[in-house]
């Protein structure tokens, strides 16, 4: 993993679609935001919106030789954190991004982000025991660090995920 | 008699004890598995199956867990809800002054039964 960018209010990580980045992701997190004076419950909701939408990054992100990274950006400003997470996609991860825009239009659609992640809670528990498939990721990040969801394709087939919490 | 096995999936360790009235999973460390219910379901799968003859209570407790991906909240609350919808007696545990514990665990109240025999404690 290398740390492109970490000046005073960023920081942007880029790493190898590796699940075993994700411990030092966390770990980079950590420091950041304690830089930032954020420590105890607020940081550690910070850091798993990081954890949780790098986690969907690796297993969704199609990558190739020429396009095989993970670029975490983060920023805090006056009064929001911004977690900015972008990987390479191609025409197969269509159904991806649609499962993507209709579970973030899906908790828009709930004043109360707790309802969401309840009804979600109780969609999951119903599936079979075998069924890996979690989908909670993102109702998470809404609930439990209250940030606002978004995505967007550029022009060079980035997707990318973002996420806005208050302080 | 305490019958006591540790089943480890760095850096998850549950530690399972069974007594006379109840099958104990204290969970330790961090599940942060690509898959964690590839190594979760199968021990909870285990400690429903041992109780379902018998009147003991599962404890599920999370308290010394440091952090858990969304992953796995998937196969616990499959366990919670197959729970409710028998006969098995659960008991959750967290550690409520922790933040996220607290975020993460009070949640699952949905699956308390009204005779208490599932139940989710912050402790």
């Amino acid at each position: 993993m290398g740390v492109v960018q970490e000046m005073e209010r960023s920081m942007t990580l880029s790493l190898k679609p590796d699940w075993t980045e994700l411990e030092k992701v966390r770990d980079k997190g950590t420091e950041f935001f304690k830089c930032q004076g954020l420590e105890g419950e607020k940081a550690d909701a910070l850091v798993m919106v990081i954890s949780e939408l790098t986690e969907n990054s690796i297993k969704y992100g199609q990558f190739t030789p020429a396009g095989n990274r993970v670029v975490i950006d983060t920023h805090v400003d006056g009064r929001n954190v911004t977690v900015e997470v972008r990987n390479p996609i191609n025409e197969n991860t269509f159904n991806h991004l649609r499962r993507l825009d209709r579970m973030i239009q899906w908790i828009r659609g709930y004043q109360d982000s707790f309802e969401a992640y309840v009804e979600r809670l109780k969609e999951v528990s119903k599936r079979p025991l075998i069924d890996n498939e979690s989908g909670l990721g993102l109702v998470r990040v809404a609930y439990e660090a209250k940030a606002i969801l978004d995505f967007y394709v550029d022009d060079d087939d980035t997707l990318n995920v973002s996420a806005v919490a208050n302080l | 008699m305490e019958n006591q096995k540790s089943y480890v999936n760095e850096p998850l360790r549950i530690n399972v004890k069974e007594k006379a009235d109840s099958i104990s999973l204290e969970w330790t460390g961090k599940s942060v598995d690509r898959d964690p219910g590839k190594f979760i379901t199968p021990i909870l799968v285990n400690a429903l199956s041992r109780t379902s003859h018998s009147n003991k209570r599962i404890v599920l407790d999370f308290q010394k867990l440091d952090y858990m991906n969304s992953s796995t909240i998937t196969p616990i609350v499959k366990i919670l809800d197959r729970a409710k919808r028998g006969s098995t007696r659960v008991t959750a545990l967290y550690d409520k002054s922790l933040r996220w514990q607290d975020l993460a665990f009070s949640a699952l109240e949905i699956f308390q039964t009204a005779d208490e025999r599932v139940e989710i404690k912050g402790m």
